[in-house]
């Protein structure tokens, strides 16, 4: 026992020395110099990986430099390339294709998850084991959901085509859907809104499960039928968080690159090339590291304002 | 006329093909031909599948202004600033010995060298040989310019846009070609737009 306490007050020296220590230090420094020195790393590092960055891209958004070409002296060309951009055809294309992406793959995961929303809030059966089924694709990488449904949607070997092809009768090996015209802007939304409906239904579900029994209780002594407390409760109260899915599925929807360059690569010819597909195969197929930085800066700009109103229309809707 | 044949002949979902996809649609009993490069001949010839005599190989027909076969692969460069250039040369030297060029085929590789090609038995030497050898005669090389990818990117798109996406017409295609490579021209400061 008494060897015990020895090899405490031992220990406890050193622990005491250093403690003392960092007590004489610390003395002197405002609860505010210790909050920055607690968050001065990260925004060292933010500023490092983040701010600079794109301050180095706006720069060179201004100049002629191409980075395979990097010994040659840049030159400044002022508004040139943003001017270029936006009289480029192929770059309205793109965002055409983008905008068609964005809507209808928004549009799709916001009425489907929040229709398996409010199934799974009904609490039948085995909902918790469904619930972890339906949140699995937005859990796998979208390398692997790309390359999954490629060969998914393979027109000779592919189970989606065999199955269209048993239930219509259609040849199987005859059509392919990411490799025509009409089908591929169709199949890159199809493939999306696969993988990122669950997060949009998780979202609403939690939503929902916010709303307090005691409004449903009261909607139906007076009688509200289940079409009006749809319309009157669950909606407005939960429209919140499905304008927050929105936001999140829309900035996401909008960067979209992985999932699409896996699936088609922009094709069949530019049918499906969406704007971050273009701006790679100008900065890395191409190298023309000037104009696709202004490529990004209009990009970054353009969702960047948009987010904004957006986030201020919720704030509008949050405080009703 | 590329155009039609992109439509009638190429199987389902084939819209950005290469090489490889190519010689995987072959093997896969997708296509019953393929255009390739010669250097994948002796493994097609060996494939359990589609080898042996179950395989045929011909040259490229001949086109509207001639017969013309393009020499695919990179040749042997010497760096003249690198303190290795002796050695490099020296390994030239070795590797374009009528003997090393004759085994080199042998094992599979593609010789031009005369002494291999002009050999009595070397039609009878492999399947492709005889092919390989027409080909040869009427190859045509051509000189690169540096820009040579930007200008390909750029065909690539435009061409591709007509004839997989419908988009516009052919002579559309080639005009906005023509605007995207006097782009890259300017850009590089070599012509003026």
């Amino acid at each position: 026992m008494a060897m015990q306490n020895q090899v405490e007050t031992l220990a406890d020296r050193p622990a005491a020395r250093v403690a003392e220590r960092l007590a004489l230090r610390a003395r002197g420094l405002s609860d505010r110099t210790v909050a920055w020195l607690f968050i001065a790393p990260t925004i060292l590092l933010l500023l490092a990986i983040n701010i600079f960055p794109l301050i180095w891209a706006i720069r060179l958004s201004f100049t002629n430099y191409k980075s395979n070409l990097g010994h040659l002296p840049i030159r400044f060309v002022g508004l040139a390339n943003y001017l270029d951009i936006l009289s480029d055809e192929d770059v309205w294309h793109g965002l055409q294709v983008t905008a068609h992406f964005v809507i209808f793959a928004i549009a799709f995961q916001v009425l489907i998850g929040f229709g398996l929303a409010l199934l799974i809030n009904r609490g039948f059966r085995g909902h918790g084991f469904w619930t972890t089924v339906i949140l699995v694709p937005m859990m796998l990488s979208p390398v692997v959901v790309g390359n999954f449904w490629t060969l998914l949607l393979q027109p000779q070997i592919g189970p989606f085509n065999y199955v269209v092809g048993f239930l219509t009768g259609v040849p199987s090996a005859s059509f392919s859907t990411i490799g025509d015209v009409s089908l591929a802007p169709w199949t890159i939304v199809m493939v999306d809104t696969w993988m990122w409906t669950p997060y949009v239904m998780l979202i609403c579900l939690a939503g929902l499960r916010s709303i307090p029994d005691y409004i449903y209780e009261a909607a139906e002594i007076d009688r509200a039928s289940p079409w009006r407390q749809f319309w009157s409760i669950t909606l407005p109260m939960v429209m919140p968080f499905l304008m927050l899915a929105v936001l999140f599925r829309a900035i996401e929807a909008f960067k979209m690159f992985d999932l699409v360059n896996l699936l088609t690569s922009g094709g069949p010819g530019s049918t499906t090339e969406l704007a971050s597909i273009t701006l790679k195969r100008e900065a890395f197929e191409k190298w023309r590291t000037g104009y696709s930085s202004a490529f990004a800066i209009i990009l970054f700009v353009t969702v960047f304002g948009a987010a904004n109103i957006y986030v201020k229309a919720l704030n509008r809707v949050k405080r009703r | 006329m590329y155009k039609e044949l992109y439509k009638c002949c190429q199987p389902p979902g084939l819209t950005n093909a290469y090489m490889q996809e190519g010689l995987d649609a072959f093997k896969s009993g997708q296509v019953a031909m393929q255009m390739n490069w010669f250097a994948f001949f002796p493994g097609l010839y060996k494939d359990q599948n589609v080898g042996g005599d179950k395989i045929g190989f011909f040259v490229n027909p001949a086109g509207p202004k001639g017969q013309f076969s393009q020499l695919g692969g990179q040749g042997i460069s010497v760096v003249s600033y690198s303190d290795k250039k002796d050695d490099a040369l020296t390994y030239v030297r070795w590797f374009a010995q009528p003997a090393v060029q004759q085994k080199w085929w042998e094992l599979g590789g593609y010789s031009a060298a005369k002494s291999v090609v002009q050999a009595p038995g070397f039609p009878a030497s492999q399947p492709f040989a005889p092919a390989f050898l027409t080909t040869m005669g009427f190859m045509k090389d051509f000189w690169a310019e540096p820009l040579y990818v930007d200008l390909l990117l750029d065909m690539q798109k435009r061409v591709h846009d007509y004839v997989v996406a419908d988009k516009g017409t052919a002579q559309e295609a080639l005009d906005q070609l023509v605007k995207d490579w006097k782009k890259v021209f300017a850009d590089e400061g070599k012509q003026t737009n």
